[in-house]
């Protein structure tokens, strides 16, 4: 025992002294060692966060069962816009004096108040926001009830907030319900968490390990420097056991403090429209535990797997000189078997339908985690296979060739690391792409704000036209008016629309009012010139939600126009009527349709149009075309995605850097010969193209893997959702396309180490 | 070695009696050889026959021992030139190197060019030995080798005396 | 006397406070071995940089064929050295993941010639320092004598004007350092190249033809010819 612990001392004595390289890679362990734990402690408090978040949003959620003895609360939530940023207007109004209050404020905002979060409060200086409101600020939310630190919300009161059949205005009787179990998710979704959460992590794995192991060659000749004065290979290997767990503990203790001190940033950053609470930011505990103990335990590991190819002779590091070349079949053993599993659980779901959820996740999440392990399984492979094969070529990719021949284990590890995250991501966006179509969401946003639709109530509608006629946001307007006109069961849409909008929006020449116009895939077969149709306008009175209103008879010299491009195109072909050919349209009862064409001279044209209707308080809402509301199916894949994008980003920033600090590590080892080399005339350029290649080789095959096994993945996960294969190659490119920018971007990041390793410094030998 | 310019440079730090002389010869470069009063006093005369040193006062009591001398601006001269003319590279000259460096050192003389010239000269004569050996046969090398060594012996010396040269400055003149 | 190659006047160069050169000049000739001298620490190393356009001197001016060094870019004084100067270095200069007909045919690749031509003119070389049966070996599979001979052909592949040595025997024994020595010199007579030498081992400076001493970063004036 006393021997025992006299190795591990002079382990760690190892590892902490021993001059500037010593320290410098020390200090390069434990940051890698210390970002993994980081991000692996951020993981663990993914649930957390989730259930803290869940709970405030239930918090202020409106319960409509009416209550007895209860006056209601009338509330219409009316989401805004301002430079961006998503405002969620709350319009309450109390119908008695026991009204219930939402949580978070103290009593409801009387006419002309407001309660803002705290986000907002802060904002609403700036000059986008300065004109939005003209009610006066009474308090903050209490951010418990905020989902969101970055949440923008304005509970705001109203004195007429009426119940009308064309708002959605609420009755609630009660604001809030307890956290509960969330609504378990469905299994589609949970694959989805399951693939990308295993996508993630393995990758911060392979980190963690290989962050241990810098600087390998260096402490190899250092362990040997012990055999000289005595050690056995035994207490070699408890040597290197310490020497790993000091820069992993180290680690363990910097990962925890970036954790705390990221913790606290939490609030002030947004990711993918995201931002947390630090208070909210707390690991289950025994998911930390494990963190906690898994990166020393996988550090020791990783030294002694290490150890098994080294020979440390007391002389000098004695290595296998042509290691046993890597065997095929056990790597590719993995990857079926993955697959097999998947396969299996396909089979079982069309004959035996899906098991409890249990079951299902874990043969799900085996199958998974085998095929994303092919990977770091088949990537040093390959890397060896064809490296060993290539000839020739210029003197940088010789070198980097010749590099990679000699050792591409290191390298193959840390790209398997890229490569996996790529895998799982093309394997998700393949899923998500298939799941997109099914729920109908278009990612494609448009993002030009020429175009905007208000919606606004008939008591205000006067006011609103005063507004349009006024604003210089705006550059045409007409009221738009959605109608059908059928006979018998055919059924013809048409839209109605001054001729002053559709001049410039649906490029109708020479427009006349009183005239009507036609698209060109338009069938009018069935509504011949004379016929009489029955006119059909919305309605709130009847469940159809369509209701009758006079007659329209087709009449002749219908002209043609081209048919719609750009944003408009989704919507069905349509006859185009102006309001002339349409005198008998009924005046509109509830609510009115503006369609705007925005004055593009004036600078977010679309925030002013919303200052401009914002007296008309809750009458008004303005959509512009990148503000749309999703059902809650949809909500929780874009929160899946959103969560998965997160952490698909931090686990590339880490493989960067992982790959940066191999690099460094590289140059550092063979800093003489560089600066010999730059001493005898060859540009630096040509020793820096040799570094990328060197990182480039392996990422292009790791991109190849990816590809090959995130397909794969793709396929075998649409079988299990039973969805039709839909990959997204632009999705695949876009991927493969950021790996080879991070290769380019890392290469850069050490073109500072290359310079400063081929000055003069590293020639002086005195 | 001369022992005729050692007596010299020992007088350029100011006139000694014969017997002072041999006292601080002894002293500084003597060791286990000291000198023998006859031999002082036959190379004073014969430095005195050459003008290099003259007679500076007898002191009462007369006799050969009650004599003090002094060099001269010739004795001077042939001191200086004495100091930079390299010995001729040979083995085990340290001893006469050595004198002249603390020679140097004591007459305020820059001793660095003292071992410079030596240097010089050890070095065009090991050239010429590498050339021989170079184009010589086995026997030729190896006799040239033995030399070489020798030779780079001194010159090893030599470089560590002139890196304790400021020390070797305090030690004889304080 | 033959015609001046190289020069460096009042050299100064200090890194941090401490001043490396302090007004060392020095003269190379045509076809001529010069050895630098001097104790550790003397400057020996920093002069040779200068020379070779390693490193800017703080003061004075180096000048190859009455070109000054200063006034080029950084682009031609790397081509300058690419194309007239050889290197050795006293240890660690080959790469060690190239084999060694790659690392000698390096400054030949570099300078745009093909791979075949590079490595058969290497392979000469490589015969010629004695080493020719080293060709496919790797840096890390030859003896310290073998590395350095290697070196040596790569010094000289591209026939250069003249070979910077930095203390090439340093990490030799006596035997392998005279080896190393007799193939760099009888190389660069036949071949008219001129040679800097930086030693502290006299038997090495022995091979050049005349010696410079550096002490305190100044080259000393030594008085007497013989």
């Amino acid at each position: 025992m006393r021997a025992w612990l006299n190795d591990f001392g002079i382990g760690v004595r190892l590892a902490i002294s021993g001059g500037r390289t010593s320290l410098a890679r020390f200090v390069l362990s434990t940051i890698g060692v210390g970002l993994a734990v980081a991000v692996l402690l951020l993981a663990a408090s993914v649930g957390p966060i989730l259930d803290a978040r869940a709970a405030r949003e239930l918090s202020t959620a409106p319960d409509m069962a009416p209550i007895a003895g209860v006056a209601p609360t009338l509330q219409v939530s009316l989401p805004s816009l301002a430079d961006g940023r998503r405002i969620g207007m709350v319009y309450l109004r109390g119908t008695g004096a026991n009204s219930p209050v939402p949580a978070g404020i103290p009593r409801l905002p009387g006419p002309g108040e407001m309660f803002v979060s705290k986000a907002l409060a802060e904002v609403m200086t700036e000059p986008a926001l300065r004109d939005r409101f003209t009610e006066r600020v009474v308090g903050t939310i209490d951010h418990q009830t905020v989902r969101d630190p970055q949440e923008l919300i304005a509970y705001l009161g109203s004195a007429d907030l009426q119940d009308s059949p064309a708002l959605r205005v609420y009755s609630v009787y009660k604001f809030g319900f307890p956290p509960q179990d969330g609504r378990p998710l469905e299994q589609d979704a949970l694959l989805l968490l399951l693939l990308g959460s295993i996508a993630v992590l393995i990758p911060v794995f392979i980190f963690l390990v290989s962050s241990t192991r810098i600087a390998g060659i260096e402490r190899d000749r250092r362990l040997s420097a012990l055999r000289l004065v005595g050690c056995d290979n035994r207490q070699i290997r408890r040597v290197a056991a310490a020497e790993a767990l000091v820069s992993s503990m180290s680690g363990l203790v910097l990962g925890a403090g970036l954790f705390l001190i990221g913790r606290q940033l939490a609030a002030k950053v947004t990711l993918f429209g995201a931002s947390v609470y630090p208070d909210d930011i707390v690991p289950v505990w025994w998911m930390a535990g494990l963190v906690v103990l898994a990166a020393p335990v996988l550090a020791v590991f990783a030294a002694q797997f290490a150890l098994r190819r080294t020979i440390i002779e007391p002389l000098g590091v004695v290595r296998h000189s042509k290691p046993t070349s890597r065997r095929m079949l056990w790597r590719f053993a993995v990857v079926i078997s993955g697959i097999v599993i998947l396969g299996w659980r396909v089979n079982q779901d069309a004959t035996t339908g899906p098991p409890d959820s249990a079951i299902w996740a874990v043969t799900v999440a085996a199958g998974v985690t085998l095929v994303l392990l092919g990977v770091p399984a088949l990537l040093p492979w390959l890397v060896e296979r064809s490296v060993s094969r290539l000839r020739g070529g210029p003197t940088s990719w010789q070198m980097a060739v010749r590099r990679l021949q000699l050792d591409s284990g290191t390298s193959s590890r840390v790209v398997s690391g890229v490569a996996v995250v790529l895998a799982g991501a093309i394997a998700m966006q393949a899923t998500f792409a298939s799941q997109a179509d099914e729920l109908e969401i278009t990612y494609q946003y448009t993002t030009s704000y020429t175009r905007a639709s208000a919606y606004v109530l008939q008591p205000g509608m006067a006011e609103a036209e005063r507004v349009l006629d006024s604003s210089p946001a705006v550059g045409a307007w007409s009221l738009t008016r959605s109608v059908e006109l059928r006979i018998g069961d055919r059924t013809m849409l048409a839209e109605v629309m001054n001729c002053d909008l559709a001049t410039r929006m649906r490029k109708v020449p020479d427009c006349v009012d009183g005239k009507v116009y036609r698209e060109d895939d338009i069938d009018l077969s069935a509504f011949p010139t004379g016929s009489k149709t029955t006119i059909y306008v919305p309605s709130f009175d009847n469940s159809s939600g369509m209701a009758p209103a006079g007659e329209w008879v087709v009449p002749q010299g219908i002209v043609s126009i081209p048919y719609r491009d750009g944003p408009d195109a989704y919507i069905q072909a349509m006859l185009l009527l102006t309001p002339g050919a349409i005198a008998q349209l009924p005046p509109i009862k509830a609510a009115a349709t503006y369609t705007i064409q925005l004055n593009d001279s004036v600078p977010a044209a679309g925030d002013r149009l919303r200052d401009a209707l914002s007296p008309l308080s809750w009458r008004a809402g303005v959509t512009t075309s990148e503000s749309r509301l999703y059902n809650s199916q949809q909500e929780t894949y874009l929160t899946i995605r959103r969560g998965l994008l997160i952490g698909a980003v931090f686990t590339l920033l880490l493989a960067g850097l992982s790959l940066l600090v191999l690099a460094v590590e590289h140059i550092r080892e063979r800093k003489r010969p560089l600066a010999v080399l730059a001493a005898g005339g060859v540009p630096t350029a040509v020793l820096a193209r040799s570094l990328l290649w060197q990182i480039a080789i392996p990422i292009t095959l790791g991109v190849v893997v990816a590809v090959l096994l995130g397909t794969v993945l793709a396929v075998q996960m649409m079988l299990v959702m039973h969805n039709p294969l839909l990959i997204d190659w632009v999705g695949v490119t876009t991927m493969a396309g950021t790996a080879a920018a991070l290769v380019l971007l890392v290469s850069l990041l050490t073109l500072p180490f290359l310079r400063s390793a081929t000055r003069l410094d590293s020639l002086r030998t005195e | 070695m001369s022992i005729g310019h050692a007596l010299l440079g020992l007088l350029e730090t100011g006139p000694r009696h014969g017997y002072d002389l041999k006292r601080v010869y002894d002293e500084r470069f003597g060791h286990d050889r000291p000198l023998a009063y006859g031999q002082v006093y036959s190379t004073l005369s014969r430095l005195l026959r050459n003008g290099l040193v003259e007679e500076r006062g007898v002191e009462a009591g007369g006799g050969p021992e009650r004599k003090r001398y002094a060099i001269t601006d010739a004795g001077v001269t042939d001191v200086s030139e004495w100091l930079v003319t390299p010995e001729n590279p040979q083995i085990y000259l340290q001893s006469a190197l050595y004198t002249k460096v603390v020679l140097a050192l004591m007459s305020d003389r820059d001793a660095e060019e003292v071992l410079d010239a030596q240097r010089s000269a050890h070095l065009a004569s090991m050239r010429e030995l590498t050339a021989r050996k170079r184009a010589g046969d086995l026997t030729d090398q190896l006799i040239c080798d033995h030399a070489l060594f020798h030779l780079e012996a001194d010159l090893r010396w030599l470089e560590l005396t002139a890196a304790r040269l400021a020390d070797l400055a305090k030690q004889v003149t304080g | 006397m033959s015609e001046v190659l190289l020069s460096g006047t009042n050299l100064g160069k200090a890194f941090g406070r401490t001043a490396a050169l302090d007004g060392a000049s020095m003269l190379v000739h045509d076809n001529e071995i010069v050895a630098i001298l001097g104790p550790s620490g003397s400057g020996k190393s920093t002069l040779l940089h200068c020379l070779a356009g390693i490193v800017a001197p703080d003061s004075g001016t180096v000048a190859f064929r009455g070109r000054e060094l200063g006034r080029m870019t950084d682009k031609e004084r790397s081509a300058l050295r690419r194309t007239e100067f050889g290197f050795v270095f006293q240890f660690g200069q080959l790469v060690p993941e190239l084999s060694c007909v790659e690392n000698v045919a390096l400054p030949l690749r570099l300078g745009g010639m093909r791979r075949k031509d590079a490595e058969v003119k290497a392979k000469e070389w490589m015969d010629r320092i004695e080493v020719g049966h080293l060709l496919d070996k790797r840096p890390g599979e030859v003896s310290g004598g073998q590395s350095q001979r290697v070196a040596v052909a790569r010094a000289l592949v591209t026939g250069p004007k003249v070979v910077f040595a930095d203390e090439p025997t340093g990490a030799l024994d006596s035997f392998n350092g005279e080896q190393v020595m007799r193939l760099l010199v009888d190389t660069a007579r036949d071949t008219g190249a001129s040679i800097v030498l930086v030693t502290h081992e006299a038997r090495v400076a022995a091979y050049s033809d005349r010696e410079v001493v550096v002490r305190d970063g100044k080259t000393r004036q030594v008085a007497l010819a013989h």
